[in-house]
């Protein structure tokens, strides 16, 4: 008997331990781990998907679309799926524009993965779908957003690109990319055994924030103008490289830039990466003459001299070791200010600026935006060479004045005729005009703040002498638009020669800067011509260009011809 | 077990009441009456008819059971019912669920097709909207460029002044001719 109550109290015993253990069991499994395995159970019913957020357009002045994505799939498939590698190749071949044999080696490998085909338009896919089962098992399709470019090279300097993954790696792409590529978004629903969405399932989906619009100043309509000139410019057979800028006077916008040769964005790695950049903002030379205005303003707005005043200028002038000519040597002329500006004398602008010092010089050239970046927004942009007046040599004193020992890019050298033109205010140069967000948004760009490099007599006095070098006697007379007055000046400046690094041999970089009309001053146009073999002036190959680009600029832009007539130079004094 | 042991006895006592006015005075013991009918038979006195032993219930508890029942009916058939319901209210809340979402698809790969198909017409439009396209289809349709154009400016006195000149466009550049077979 006690031996039985003994054994009927360990049972007890053990069956308490054990209820203890069952108990401890459950309320680790429901009170401490109970969250964790909630949550492993909803995950495990949860399903994640990218949601790509669609990128920005980039448009033109008015709204024209420069570059925009559509929507595009990669084709890919498991080879260790497709039953006949051949019969699909086959069927594939013209709908992705891939050769049979390079799809079926890529249908026959071992892996599981193969990409077919990028960037493959939907309604391509929508075909390959169609296909019969058998031909098109193991194929698979994923998101693969194209970008397009409508106006092809019409811009795409201006505009860039983006690489395969869809960063932009040149121009307002790449400055714009976190505007432009926007925020992706998550789909994440509860599924069933199937994988299929649970209608009344949890739904924790993050919509995507599609890209911003970013609209430019540019338009493409002279931009097309403009791209074409120079086209035909750099088709003349000396002409290597041609660059050319439009901007609005009053506001600093670029209505145009381009550089030929160009490229088309949408296939640039057709391109020379060479040629990838944008040559207006990045590539600098040597401007020669139309560096002058700068210092004759410099010496107006010093009180040096006057555009009346005249000057004896020899056919040249020696500096150091070197002797500086005017382009061809002559005996003492009585040249006024404006008449050398209107024959472009070397001799009479290296007087001008000694008249004022190096120091002086060189402030105004900074002031003008020489030596510094205009802060555009494009990559890659040069602030140009301009070495401090401490360090000029004597014959760097000589040739800085007529703009040699000196380098700018084109948009600089825009920018200083801007500022001229404006009445002496300089507003650095923009292209991009307003960001608009997904949902409606615009922010204004930014204006840059306008500072004020001459007086307005000064500007007015340069406004005048410049539209000598346009008129009889002056450089160019090719630079005329009919019906308007146009102010500008000529450069033909040494070209360094690779080879030797020297000058000789190396040709010329020729340059037309100017504005019009004259008594009203709309657009600056500036052109520079890289030609290593020819010996042409800016006056004759350049000038045609600016003129044919500003007689469109000033036409499309509605802008009334000159009313008043050209008044009368005097140049040369007896 | 007890009471319905004394129910029988108490019935088997009226029953037996109907022949007998002793039935009325007093108990009959059951097992009494075994002795008396072995003891053959008796042509007066009290009638005595064996009454099987009350063994159960069946007599009564039906009734009790047949109340209970009728009673619990109406539960049973509402349980029943509500289960039926909600069951067939379940399979069509979830057929309509499965048709809406199935619809919803449906809807949504229409908008897919739709937004694609504007798509395309966009990006036609976008094409033909580009100004190289415009000046390649102008060229073809035999335009040129303007030439220079005049301004009529109207003066505050109301006369107008004509500013600029206006010059005829170049005539444009013929086609060269399609050689024809045999050239």
């Amino acid at each position: 008997m006690l031996q039985r109550d003994q054994r009927n109290r360990w049972g007890l015993v053990f069956l308490i331990a054990l209820l203890v253990l069952v108990v401890g069991r459950l309320v680790v499994l429901q009170g401490v781990d109970g969250a964790s395995y909630a949550q492993a159970a909803t995950n495990d019913r949860m399903r994640t998907y990218p949601i790509e957020a669609v990128r920005g357009e980039v448009t033109d002045r008015t709204g024209k679309v420069l570059a925009y994505s559509v929507d595009a799939e990669r084709v890919t498939a498991d080879p260790s799926v497709v039953t006949d590698p051949t019969r699909t190749a086959l069927a594939l071949t013209t709908l992705l524009d891939v050769p049979v044999a390079d799809l079926v080696e890529k249908l026959s490998r071992d892996g599981r993965y193969v990409v077919l085909a990028d960037q493959v338009a939907t309604d391509v896919t929508d075909q390959v779908r169609a296909l019969p089962l058998a031909t098109r098992t193991g194929l698979a399709f994923e998101d693969d957003p194209v970008r397009l470019y409508p106006a092809g090279a019409v811009g795409g300097q201006v505009v860039g690109f983006v690489g395969k993954d869809g960063d932009g790696l040149a121009g307002i792409e790449q400055t714009y990319q976190d505007v432009l590529a926007g925020t992706d978004g998550e789909k994440r629903v509860e599924v069933d055994g199937s994988g299929n969405q649970i209608p009344s399932g949890i739904d924790e989906s993050t919509p995507a924030t599609d890209g911003g619009t970013v609209q430019l100043t540019l338009d493409e309509d002279l931009q097309f103008v403009v791209q074409q000139r120079l086209e035909a410019a750099c088709a003349d057979g000396d002409t290597t490289s041609a660059s050319a800028v439009v901007l609005d006077v009053h506001t600093g916008e670029v209505a145009a830039m381009a550089g030929c040769p160009g490229y088309d964005p949408g296939h640039y790695n057709q391109t020379d990466p060479d040629l990838l950049g944008n040559p207006v903002v990045s590539d600098v030379y040597e401007p020669g003459s139309v560096m002058k205005a700068v210092t004759a303003a410099a010496a107006i707005e010093e009180g040096k001299a006057t555009k009346d005043t005249v000057l004896d200028v020899p056919g040249h002038i020696r500096a150091g070791d070197v002797v500086v000519t005017d382009a061809t040597d002559h005996a003492v002329k009585r040249f006024t200010v404006t008449g050398v500006l209107a024959k472009s004398s070397n001799v009479g602008a290296i007087m001008l600026a000694r008249e004022i010092g190096n120091s002086t010089l060189e402030r105004y050239l900074r002031a003008f935006g020489i030596g510094s970046e205009t802060g555009i927004e494009l990559p890659g942009e040069s602030a140009g060479i301009l070495e401090p007046s401490a360090d000029w040599t004597e014959s760097r004193a000589a040739n800085v004045p007529i703009g040699q020992g000196v380098s700018v890019t084109t948009l600089q050298m825009a920018s200083v005729y801007q500022t001229l033109a404006n009445g002496g205010v300089r507003i650095p140069p923009r292209v991009v005009s307003s960001v608009t967000a997904a949902d409606g948004t615009v922010t204004e760009a930014p204006r840059p703040a306008a500072t004020r490099v001459v007086s307005a007599d000064t500007a007015g006095q340069l406004t005048y002498m410049l539209e000598a070098v346009v008129g009889k006697g002056g450089t160019a007379p090719l630079g005329e638009v009919d019906g308007f007055r146009v102010v500008g000046k000529t450069g033909t400046a040494q070209r360094a020669n690779p080879d030797c690094g020297c000058y000789a041999g190396g040709g010329y970089f020729t340059t037309f800067v100017g504005y019009a009309p004259a008594d009203d001053p709309q657009y600056v146009v500036a052109v520079d011509l890289e030609r290593p073999t020819s010996e042409a002036e800016g006056g004759q190959v350049a000038a045609p260009v600016f003129s044919d680009v500003m007689r469109y600029a000033l036409t499309a832009g509605g802008v009334v011809p000159s009313g008043t007539p050209r008044p009368t130079f005097t140049l040369q004094v007896d | 077990m007890t009471q319905p042991a004394r129910t029988s006895s108490a019935r088997t006592a009226r029953t037996s009441g109907r022949s007998t006015s002793r039935a009325t005075t007093g108990q009959v013991h059951v097992p009494r009456t075994g002795p008396t009918r072995r003891s053959g038979p008796v042509a007066s006195g009290p009638h005595l008819r064996l009454v099987p032993p009350a063994r159960t219930t069946p007599t009564r508890v039906p009734a009790r059971a047949r109340a209970t029942g009728r009673r619990r009916a109406p539960f049973v058939v509402l349980l029943v019912g509500l289960l039926v319901t909600t069951v067939l209210g379940l399979l069509l809340l979830n057929t309509a669920v499965a048709v809406d979402s199935l619809n919803a698809t449906q809807q949504r790969q229409a908008n897919a097709e739709q937004a694609e198909e504007v798509a395309r017409l966009e990006q036609r439009v976008i094409a033909a909207d580009t100004a190289a396209e415009l000046a390649r289809v102008a060229t073809a349709a035999g335009l040129v460029p303007p030439g220079a154009a005049a301004h009529l400016v109207l003066q505050p006195d109301g006369s107008s002044v004509l500013l600029g000149t206006a010059t005829p466009a170049p005539p444009a550049v013929p086609e060269p001719a399609a050689p024809t077979p045999g050239d």
